[in-house]
């Protein structure tokens, strides 16, 4: 039956504004889909395949949901919010796997290395060095080192996103820096 | 020099949060998708909002399906027609029925009712290559499924059970271990005439701890094998220890495999590493494996022979080696070099079957006890590093392998057994046993949900009930398995003579008579 034919219905374009609203928004969401690519894509090792499905349930996960924002300045914040979960989510997933299936042992984790130097990251092949040294590192590494040094989280946040006391967190980074370092060294040298 | 700050790393804020351009096929495809997803959510939002006169004016709020009465009827309409007409169509086809499209956003049930999970739900049956011959589901690795059938005993001889054998013949067996491809069904090779212990894998090596029956059915002189996951070649052995002097491990024996050390604790009081990739030793370590329980076994003849039996349990926590054992020792053991890091005293000696499972925040510590008051089991979260008890909670019954959920919750399975009346244990049927799910906050072991019990199928001769953290699985009938997940929505599905069940990752396989089934939990 066609909707407009129903006397007894409210069909005032009153109730169709959020129809359009949802217009707007989705045009917006699409011109977001750069951005969340360009933030998947170093967060998880250079993987297209993997950025585009982070991507893609972000989108989907905006649109579907019951509460998106009422106002444009707020969609891209909201939209990095379900992104940075999304990708939480990925760590962990990967962390289980590792747990489940067995994982490396890192001895180098254990010592202490020479800090890293000042790197040129506008440049492409810097930026793909660190994108490939973070590959390198255990996902519960990744995690933290992503969320602190990258997306510049708090302590605090990293440590609920990880189910970890604040101290327990600190001793991760740590162990996470220190990866990272040696497999750093490893690839290009000590230039320090 | 060395650097322990994180000056170094702070030049990396904001330098990773450029757009890029993805492939141009991804963002026509991103777009359609997006639109179209617009589309039915804006029409399911119109239909509601015909379906009741919303409040005027700009603040019109739109109901979710969730909260609005004729939405919950069309729900309960729906739970009557599943019931009604059986919908479940399994074995070698995706989902059928009335409910294969269902719409998503399912609300919780009443525990009696049958769930409608949704499009998500997908159960594909591979047949297995000989499946009559295949026993047990032992685990699947990179697809690579590995079954353990065992022979029937000779008839006049005792079948395997707690109880002492009553007779001084050993365990006549010829056992095979099978491998299939999960995607094809097919058979890749087999191993025959093996009393396996455990299996893991490393990579592409299938991690092998197998020996000899024994004369109570445990496994003695046992060796370490690897084998090509895929091939079957067999491409090391080496032995464990010597247990010829009467010692065996029976219970809570662990062996700990990751891709670089492949772990035993042994009878002989020493943990040894090995690389799964060539067999070499890599180190070894002493434990102190308490005093144990000290049991006499009445042989057929007079003579009688002590064994001693040794409960350990152990796990991998944040890359260290975590040991505990009935001498109530949590002992943390470094992986690169074997050698003790600490050793707390953290529960009460001559605890039985105690299990350790691991998490970010430390490892959580099953202890099972029984008293006049019946089985019951404590759960406690621990620091192995400092011994430190989060904290602790108790639950009645046994408990099996616990598993944690993406938000990190913990399911445990708990498990009671219930003994029949007088009338039907004459008639065999001794008892049966009932499994509970719960699951629990990681970090503060506060209770979150609870599922009702649920009564297990009759001679559960395989994993009844299983969990991967987000789901908890019960086989409740030959043919019916309830699954829960941990918002409290109960599945059930249906397939023909249920066997083993197991999880990996978010994926539930399902030995049934017609093969092997892979059911997608939403």
């Amino acid at each position: 039956m066609d909707i407009a034919m129903q006397s007894d219905v409210d069909v005032s374009p009153s109730r169709y504004q959020a129809t359009a609203n949802s217009d707007t928004a989705t045009t917006a969401l699409a011109q977001a889909i750069s951005r969340l690519y360009g933030y998947f894509y170093p967060r998880i090792g250079g993987n297209r395949a993997l950025a585009e499905d982070l991507t893609q349930d972000t989108l989907l996960s905006a649109v579907r949901s019951a509460n998106p924002p009422s106002n444009d300045t707020e969609l891209m914040p909201w939209l990095f919010s379900i992104a940075r979960n999304k990708l939480i989510d990925h760590y962990r997933k990967q962390d289980r796997e590792r747990r489940n299936l067995g994982h490396r042992i890192d001895e180098d984790e254990f010592k202490l290395h020479t800090g890293l130097p000042d790197l040129d990251l506008e440049s492409l092949p810097v930026r793909d060095e660190v994108i490939t040294v973070l590959n390198h590192l255990n996902p519960r590494f990744q995690a933290v080192i992503v969320l602190r040094y990258f997306d510049g989280c708090d302590v605090a946040t990293v440590a609920q996103a990880m189910f970890l006391s604040e101290t327990a967190t600190q001793s991760l980074l740590a162990r996470a820096r220190n990866s990272f370092r040696a497999i750093w060294i490893a690839r290009n040298g000590d230039s320090r | 020099m060395t650097h322990d700050t994180d000056h170094d790393f702070q030049q990396f804020r904001g330098k990773f949060d450029s757009a890029m351009v993805p492939d141009a096929a991804f963002k026509a495809k991103m777009e359609k998708l997006l639109n179209a997803e617009h589309q039915h959510v804006a029409a399911e939002r119109v239909s509601s909002l015909i379906a009741s006169p919303s409040t005027t004016g700009s603040g019109t709020v739109v109901p979710t399906r969730r909260n609005h009465p004729l939405m919950v009827a069309a729900a309960v309409l729906m739970v009557f027609a599943v019931v009604a007409s059986s919908i479940w169509v399994l074995s070698g086809n995706v989902l059928e029925g009335e409910y294969a499209n269902a719409p998503s956003g399912i609300a919780t049930l009443p525990p009696d009712a049958t769930g409608t999970p949704g499009p998500d739900v997908q159960l594909m049956t591979v047949p297995i290559d000989g499946l009559a011959d295949v026993g047990s589901l032992l685990g699947i690795y990179d697809g690579v499924a590995i079954y353990y059938a065992r022979q029937p005993a000779p008839q006049g001889l005792v079948r395997e059970t707690s109880q002492p054998a009553l007779t001084a013949e050993p365990f006549a067996r010829e056992n095979s271990l099978i491998a299939a491809d999960i995607n094809t069904g097919q058979r890749l090779w087999n191993l025959d005439n093996v009393a396996v212990y455990s299996v893991s894998h490393s990579g592409e090596t299938l991690v092998l701890i197998q020996g000899d029956y024994g004369r109570f059915g445990e496994v003695q002189n046992r060796e370490i094998t690897g084998i090509n996951l895929r091939s079957g070649e067999v491409l090391w052995e080496t032995a464990v220890a010597d247990s010829s002097h009467g010692v065996a491990n029976q219970t809570g024996q662990i062996s700990l495999v990751t891709e670089e050390l492949v772990v035993i604790p042994d009878s002989d009081g020493v943990i040894r590493a090995w690389n799964p990739d060539s067999g070499q030793l890599i180190w070894e370590n002493s434990f102190d494996p308490g005093k144990g329980n000290e049991v006499e076994w009445v042989t057929g003849s007079s003579q009688t022979e002590t064994m001693r039996l040794v409960n350990l349990a152990g796990t991998l926590w944040d890359d260290y080696i975590v040991i505990v054992n009935d001498n109530g020792a949590l002992q943390v053991i470094s992986p690169t070099t074997g050698e003790t890091i600490s050793t707390q005293d953290v529960m009460r000696k001559n605890t039985q079957n105690q299990q350790l499972f691991s998490i970010p925040a430390g490892v959580v510590l099953f202890t099972q006890t029984s008293d006049q008051n019946g089985q019951r089991t404590e759960v406690s979260l621990i620091n192995p590093l400092s011994g430190e008890v989060a904290w602790t909670t108790v639950f009645a019954g046994g408990a099996g392998s616990p598993s944690q959920a993406m938000d990190g919750s913990l399911v445990i399975n708990s498990s009671e057994w219930h003994q029949n009346s007088m009338f039907l244990r004459l008639l065999g049927q001794s008892g049966y046993s009932t499994n509970q799910f719960y699951w629990i906050d990681g970090s503060t072991g506060q209770e979150l949900l609870h599922t009702e019990r649920e009564r297990q199928a009759r001679f559960p001769l395989y994993n009844f009930a299983v969990t991967n953290g987000d789901y908890a699985c019960i086989r409740t009938e030959k043919t019916e398995v309830v699954c829960f997940d941990r918002t409290g929505t109960r599945f059930v599905f249906e397939a023909d003579l249920v066997g083993d069940m197991m999880f990996v990752e978010d994926r539930l396989y399902v030995t049934t008579e017609d093969g092997l089934a892979t059911v997608t939990l939403p």
